[in-house]
């Protein structure tokens, strides 16, 4: 049996959501609960253990793991479900879900904006190498603004889909 | 609603409905861009590039200036 050519999108139709906005949300959630709970189970043991007892590495790379494989995932199944949507409605995901010179734009749009978390709160880690303190803040305070990069940087470029911006 | 990030207008929108109401994704077919990017440059909240621009202004057959205008304002 010969599926139909996939239509074109009526003026009247809602506009679909890009891959790349679908990765922007997913990726502000994933960094934003990932660093959460490493946080919130870090400083937990803070509380009742001395600094340098706290087994802080193994959390630091399960929710770096998890903050890539769930980004990788959320957005395949996003996209598929995206497309499963539009399929049913006889259109095209290829052509409405694809990346194209916007999506690039707002991307080089983000790197610049977001640029400075990383420069100028980077340098916080020097500043605590030279007051000597437990690896397990440095660790953390790395991990916490990658994670604050990661989360501007999807925040900016969901700013840009909604609202525009000015290449 | 917030101001438009762009001083750039255009005549998209209305050019479209003159010729036999091409429509958005029609027109993003003949540019190679996505629905959504002709939408947001109607509606001015994306730039197009020089290169784009002139595409969408050979489409309808027209100057630049008669797509796209610049707004009055400060200059920067």
């Amino acid at each position: 049996m010969n599926n139909p050519e996939p239509r074109l999108a009526r003026d009247d139709e809602p506009p679909v959501m890009g891959m790349d906005e679908r990765s922007a949300w997913v990726q502000i959630f994933v960094f934003a609960i990932t660093t959460s709970v490493y946080l919130f189970v870090v400083l937990s043991r803070v509380r009742v253990t001395p600094v340098e007892d706290v087994e802080w590495v193994a959390p630091l790379l399960w929710a770096i793991g998890i903050s890539i494989v769930t980004v990788i995932v959320g957005s395949i199944i996003s996209g598929i479900g995206g497309a499963m949507g539009l399929a049913m409605r006889g259109r095209d995901p290829d052509v409405e879900l694809k990346s194209d010179s916007r999506d690039k734009d707002i991307a080089r749009h983000a790197r610049l904006r977001t640029y400075w978390v990383g420069s100028v709160l980077g340098a916080g880690t020097l500043v605590l190498a030279m007051l000597d303190v437990d690896t397990l803040w440095i660790g953390t305070y790395v991990f916490a603004i990658s994670s604050a990069g990661a989360i501007t940087d999807a925040a900016v470029r969901i700013r840009a889909y909604r609202r525009g911006f000015v290449a | 609603m917030s101001p438009k990030p762009t001083r750039v207008t255009n005549r998209i929108r209305a050019l479209r409905a003159e010729r036999d109401d091409l429509t958005q994704a029609e027109l993003a077919e003949r540019l190679g861009v996505t629905r959504q990017t002709v939408i947001a440059i109607e509606q001015g909240r994306y730039s197009p590039s020089l290169e784009m621009a002139f595409q969408i202004a050979r489409i309808f057959e027209l100057p630049l200036d008669d797509v796209f205008q610049y707004g009055e304002g400060d200059d920067h």
